[in-house]
């Protein structure tokens, strides 16, 4: 059963952010540059829900309003935070404690919580600003401790001082874990009994019996008398630090010592654990056992649990998914445990995270639990694996600001989501993280646009663009994706011109536009593609599509489509048509690239002075070359007069978004 | 011992009551007259708060009146009750209002305007008026005849089934729309919405089985339909868990739309335990047996108390009217009563009508008997109550926690602000504010006139209260316990003596046949015991089979009222007014005064 999560987020005038609002899911990946508001943002959740805040750091000053406001606190200005909680329903205790929290948000009952730093004036007319955090829209309805410890968040920090807690018996996970299973008192005076007898077993050695009499010798002899004995023990015979005392150790070697790496995600497999809804224990003792036994409908009981050897009970491993929920029913009836539900925010776990474990820790670790999960991170490892509709994405705005944009409620359909997931995972999630985007189709303009631009004297790495080759024509998911987060992008497409043949009825690529006859019906796959995008996605708005070919390619120009004519290289050789320097280049290429004999080449560099680019394309993609092995070569050596018209103006396009 | 561990001892020797504490599932206790149901609905409530229910569930426990919540959560405190979260005790109506209607009227769309306001009594008289006016009903007709309708038409799962009122209804329609229309809610829109709110929603059930494992309900007689259709909906659509307790035999209010049927309905399902109190802890057996002969049902209840005594039933037959029964009251009973030591609040008059009661107060005043009519002009409000502390406190700070003061002004105080909020620092000002007018106060603690003077104009009542949307009637209330204690016999009233206002000291109550349930008294007087009195002339000639069943409860709540004696007084003529001027007109005996004179005259 997945827990509660924040489904929606509204920040009004703090720190990094002016006007927010998003909405999430059950596990988020928080991404975005350094310094762009990742940690604010969680402070935000933090400010309603953290029960370690203090009162003092829940009071906000002038540096926390927004900076585009002047003079906060003189105008009256507030900072406002909404949060709103979803899929609570089955959650008992949450129910009970925030059921007055209720609003109708989307039609749906969900919980608002909101904390206000506000200007108030009292009845002597002096302003002070206070704070409140208070349920649904009512300020008397106060959000405190008592409904804090049902529902709250816990942050790990960047993960550095895992090595300290771990050490930490009071801070220690596994001792927050253990203290759960509430053992006996009596047992534990008998354990720490046993290493008593037995510590002094192990200790009677003569080399241990001549350092402690020495050591007393000393000691004694400082303060004159022979009244005080020293000792050496080895364990811990204190009944009450026997638990604390308890070493994690991980292949024999204590956890504290392996590497760092290991050590976090032990720790956070640790901290989910301690998370866990543990209204069905995996442990129960006799006497809670026999107890329950008492109980109607007690049959699942014996049907899960498995006595111990000594004589309590574990729950089986193996249970169908009826008996799971059979169980759970039974003990939330006769022994809820009502123990509160702990959002958890992990701020980049990568800090200490081998690639390969930053794969593993979210895959299997924060995927897989029940918990919700916000992650800040910045690297492409995890976005690249995180769920298409996980992504809280933080970039700046023009006035300095932050904005955010969310991918949760963003409507995909399964196919769109495999087909964008599949590409991230390869592409590592880069463009999360990008800038801008330029979506191509092929590995040829994957090769070449980059190296257009810096010809043009406009990198992209330097701007933070980044090609995105998606190897098909369906762009319609990648750019709703785009637009979602609001990452600027130019998309560059072929145009694919075709025509009908007079007396046939089926299209024909691969011709020149000057070898169509006037009578012949003829058109661009490309616009037809797009086209259906625009339309598909609103993009156009309420402007209709214009019937000229060149009107409407200016139109998809300015929202950042460009198409070619023909395909990619045709449209390149047809763009050198001329250009002596350019063409030379690429019969240069040619000719060294080509598997076939002297004839071969003389013809292409015929039928490229004869416009039959065609033919070229042909030749380039059989005789052991491959478009993507000539556009590689043609990248090194590639010069101004190769850039298509198209390609240009994408590029300009997406510099000029950026700059802005 | 503790007073817990002394009073589950207590219960333990009684099984029937031990049964009623013991069941573990949703149960209904019929609790006679004197079964110590009390005692059972608050054990019971430690017994599931204790081991039953885990924070942060709680549980709601539903009273009829105010006062009967107070005494339940003073009783709870002596148990070693502790404040915990969820745990609700108050009126049905404040349960709807701040657990249904404010939690979720707004979410839904309910018809009512929102934020709530309720109506203040005497608008609301002026709109009923309004209603009947605009649709042309008989003016007679009573605003309970329509409130009863409203309550009547709600939707819901119950087989017992009432006839529809039909001019009420067409009245009830044109009232809410024009109660609606000014922003104004009553206490019947209250319980109807709320259960429609329940019904029509499974959030809200869910919300409520979540916070309310458990709902524990007094006096489910004497509660209409609207509640017992929320009732039936949580218990069939939530696992919600029902303790109830009631007494079919104490249902008087048919005319508001409580009929002991309702009850029934749970008692007889199969799903619910049935527990019945058999032993009275009140009465001796012989009244006991009276209240069942002229209640004409056989409840074979068992007096557990005054073993072996007997009860003293006397039949006074005067000449002429009421009058004559209030001479030979004043003249013989009075001196007799103070001859056998029979303290004066041990003795009661019960009487038809409010009027009735003015006229014998009149009379006792005439003849210097120190009395109190139980129908006091003001009400035992929360503010009321809260003065009540702050009077305590005056005296003995050590009685009541200023803390507990001072929440309660604060809430006061949250009602005029337009954002509901005070700040840390004016909380202190408030605060301090407050303790300084107590401690002012303390000068004027030796007369409670002057104490209550210095009060409202140190706490500016009228300006804090006016126009309280909560609270449109608080007010007047405060205007009536004022002119209550100007009254003469308070002069020597100091603030101790607050609590005891409106309540009989040394002085015999009188009160309205229907105002005596929940009281007990060593003496009952019955006046006006002729036929065509009681029961009433209307009921044999108009009511139905119904009315008249509903008139025996209403005797056997009288006459279970009495310990050990009961009087019963008629006259041969009474003086009516007619078309011709006075005529007089004579009575015979009502069946009651038959039945019990057949029973205990006769058979000596």
């Amino acid at each position: 059963m997945r827990s509660l999560y924040i489904s929606r987020v509204v920040i009004r005038n703090y720190r990094n952010f002016k006007d927010v609002d998003i909405r999430l899911g059950h596990k988020q990946i928080i991404i975005g540059e350094n310094n762009i508001g990742k940690t604010n943002f969680i402070r935000a959740l933090q400010l309603i829900l953290d029960p370690t805040l203090s009162d003092e750091d829940r009071r906000l000053d002038e540096s926390d309003f927004n900076n585009t406001l002047a003079n906060p606190m003189e105008n009256d200005e507030e900072i406002e935070i909404s949060i709103y909680i979803s899929n609570y329903r089955g959650n008992v205790a949450v129910l009970a404690m925030l059921q007055g929290a209720t609003v109708r948000d989307n039609d749906m009952e969900t919980l608002k919580i909101t904390y206000r730093f506000f200007p108030h004036t009292d009845d002597n007319g002096n302003k002070e600003y206070e704070y409140v955090i208070f349920m649904q829209d009512d300020v008397t309805r106060i959000f405190g401790a008592a409904q804090r410890k049902y529902l709250n968040i816990k942050v790990i920090k960047a993960l550095r001082d895992v090595e300290g807690e771990m050490k930490n018996s009071r801070l220690s996970p596994v001792k927050k874990m253990l203290d759960e299973y509430a053992i006996d008192k009596a047992e534990l005076e008998r354990i720490a009994e046993e290493y008593r007898k037995s510590g002094e077993q192990i200790l009677n050695i003569d080399e241990i019996e001549d350092l402690t009499q020495n050591i007393n010798k000393r000691f004694n002899a400082i303060l004159g008398n022979g009244e005080h004995n020293v000792s050496l023990q080895a364990m811990e015979v204190d009944p009450t630090k026997v638990l604390s005392s308890l070493k994690l150790l991980m292949e024999n070697r204590n956890a504290a010592d392996v590497s760092l790496g290991w050590n976090n995600i032990l720790y956070i497999s640790m901290i989910l654990q301690t998370l866990q809804d543990k209204t069905v224990p995996t442990f129960m003792r006799r006497e809670k056992y026999e107890e329950l036994m008492t109980r109607p409908d007690s049959d699942i009981l014996s049907a899960v649990y498995t006595e111990t050897a000594n004589g309590n009970f574990f729950l089986d491993e193996k249970i169908t998914e009826q008996q799971k929920e059979d169980i759970y029913a039974f003990m939330n009836l006769n022994a809820p445990t009502y123990k509160g539900t702990t959002i958890l925010v992990i701020e980049e776990p990568e800090a200490h995270l081998h690639p390969v474990n930053q794969r593993l820790v979210f895959r299997d670790v924060i995927q897989k639990s029940n918990n919700s999960v916000l992650l800040t991170t910045h690297s492409t490892h995890i976005t690249a694996i995180s769920p298409i509709n996980s992504i809280v994405h933080l970039h700046s705005s023009k006035d300095g600001g932050t904005l955010v944009h969310a991918t949760a409620s963003m409507p995909m359909d399964e196919g769109e989501f495999l087909d964008v997931e599949r590409y991230l995972d390869v592409k590592r999630g880069e463009i999360y993280l990008a800038k801008a985007v330029i979506l191509v189709e092929g590995i040829a303009e994957e090769y070449l646009v980059p190296r257009f631009a810096e010809l043009l004297g406009k990198s992209l790495d330097e701007k933070g663009i980044i090609i995105c080759n998606i190897n098909c024509t369906n762009f319609k998911p990648y750019v709703k994706l785009l637009r979602c987060l609001d990452v600027p992008y130019a998309v560059i497409t072929d145009g694919d011109f075709y025509h009908i043949p007079s007396g046939q009825d089926e299209r024909e690529y691969h011709v020149m536009y000057d070898d169509v006859s006037d009578d012949e019906e003829c058109g661009y796959l490309g616009l037809e593609i797009i086209k259906r995008m625009v339309t598909e996605l609103e993009i156009n708005g309420a402007t209709p599509i214009p019937d000229s070919v060149a009107e409407e390619d200016e139109l998809y120009n300015s929202y950042g489509i460009f198409l070619g004519n023909y395909t990619f290289e045709v449209d390149m050789m047809e763009h050198c048509h001329g250009k002596k320097k350019a063409t030379d280049i690429i019969v240069g290429l040619f000719n060294e690239l080509t598997t076939g004999k002297e004839a071969q080449k003389a013809n292409f560099k015929r039928e490229i002075e004869e416009e039959k680019y065609w033919k070229c394309l042909k030749k380039i993609e059989s005789n052991g070359i491959g478009k993507g092995r000539f556009a590689q070569k043609l990248a090194s050596r590639c010069c101004k007069e190769h850039i298509p018209g198209y390609i240009k103006s994408a590029i300009e396009y997406i510099y000029e978004k950026v700059d802005k | 011992m503790d007073y817990l561990t002394k009073m589950l001892e207590r219960i333990s020797k009684d099984k029937y009551q031990k049964k009623a504490y013991d069941t573990e599932d949703s149960t209904v206790v019929i609790a006679g007259p004197g079964s110590g149901k009390t005692t059972i609905l608050t054990l019971k409530i430690m017994k599931l708060l204790n081991g039953h229910i885990h924070e942060p569930q709680g549980l709601a426990c539903l009273t009829f009146s105010k006062e009967a919540a107070r005494e339940f959560k003073e009783r709870l405190e002596k148990l070693g009750y502790k404040k915990r979260v969820n745990v609700f005790l108050g009126t049905v109506h404040s349960f709807c209002v701040s657990e249904i209607l404010g939690n979720f009227a707004e979410l839904y769309d309910c018809g009512i305007p929102m934020p709530i306001k309720i109506v203040p009594d005497k608008l609301k008289k002026e709109i009923f008026e309004k209603a009947k006016e605009n649709v042309g009903q008989n003016p007679n007709l009573k605003i309970e005849a329509m409130n009863k309708q409203r309550a009547l038409q709600i939707p819901g799962s119950s087989n017992v089934k009432v006839a529809d009122d039909v001019d009420a209804k067409t009245v009830a329609a044109e009232y809410e729309k024009i109660l609606y229309k000014a922003g104004y809610i009553d206490f019947e829109t209250i319980i109807i919405v709320s259960t429609r709110l329940i019904q029509e929603h499974e959030y809200v059930r869910e919300c409520l089985n979540a916070k309310y494992p458990w709902l524990v309900i007094d006096e489910y007689q004497d509660l209409g339909k609207p509640l017992h259709e929320m009732v039936l909906a949580l218990f069939n659509q939530t696992n919600i868990k029902l303790f109830v307790v009631g007494d079919p035999d104490q249902s008087i209010y048919k005319f508001a739309g409580a009929i002991p049927n309702y009850l029934m309905e749970l008692y007889d399902r199969q799903d619910i335990i049935p527990v019945k109190l058999m032993n009275n802890y009140r009465s001796n057996q012989d009244i006991v047996d009276g209240s069942e002969t002229v209640l004409n049902i056989k409840r074979d209840y068992h007096a557990a108390t005054r073993e072996g005594e007997s009860a003293e039933y006397r039949f006074i037959d005067c000449d002429k009217g009421l009058e004559d029964q209030f001479d030979y009251f004043i003249k013989n009973i009075i001196p007799e009563s103070k001859e056998k030591k029979i303290p004066l609040e041990e003795i009661a008059v019960l009487l038809g009508t409010r009027a009735d009661c003015q006229a014998l107060a009149t009379e006792c005043i005439n003849n210097n008997v120190p009395h109190y009519i139980s129908n006091h002009i003001f009400e035992r409000t929360d503010f009321v109550k809260w003065l009540e502390s702050c009077a305590l406190w005056v005296n003995d700070r050590t009685a009541v926690s200023f803390d507990d003061i001072y929440d309660y002004w604060k809430t006061i105080l949250l009602l005029k602000r337009e954002n509901h909020y005070i700040s840390e620092k004016e909380n202190l000002t408030s605060r301090i504010a407050l303790l300084e007018i107590l401690e002012k106060s303390i000068h004027y603690k030796g007369s409670i006139k002057n104490w209550l003077e210095y009060m409202y104009d140190a706490l500016r009542v009228n300006e804090v209260l006016k126009d309280a949307e909560q609270l449109p009637d608080e007010i007047d209330n405060l205007n009536e316990l004022y002119n209550e204690v100007c009254d003469e016999k308070y002069t020597d009233y100091d603030t101790s003596k607050f609590s005891k206002l409106g309540k009989p000291e040394n002085q015999i109550t009188i009160s309205t046949r229907h105002s005596s349930k929940g009281l007990e008294f060593e003496v009952v007087v019955l006046m006006g015991m002729e036929e065509n009195n009681f029961p009433s002339w209307w009921v044999l000639n108009y009511g139905d089979e119904e009315d008249l069943e509903e008139c025996n409860r209403m005797c056997f709540v009288c006459v279970s009222r009495a310990k050990r004696v009961c009087i019963l007084m008629k006259s041969k003529k009474y003086v009516k007014n007619g078309k011709f001027g006075p005529y007089e007109k004579t009575f015979e005996a009502s069946r009651y005064w038959k039945q019990l004179y057949q029973k205990y005259i006769n058979r000596e």
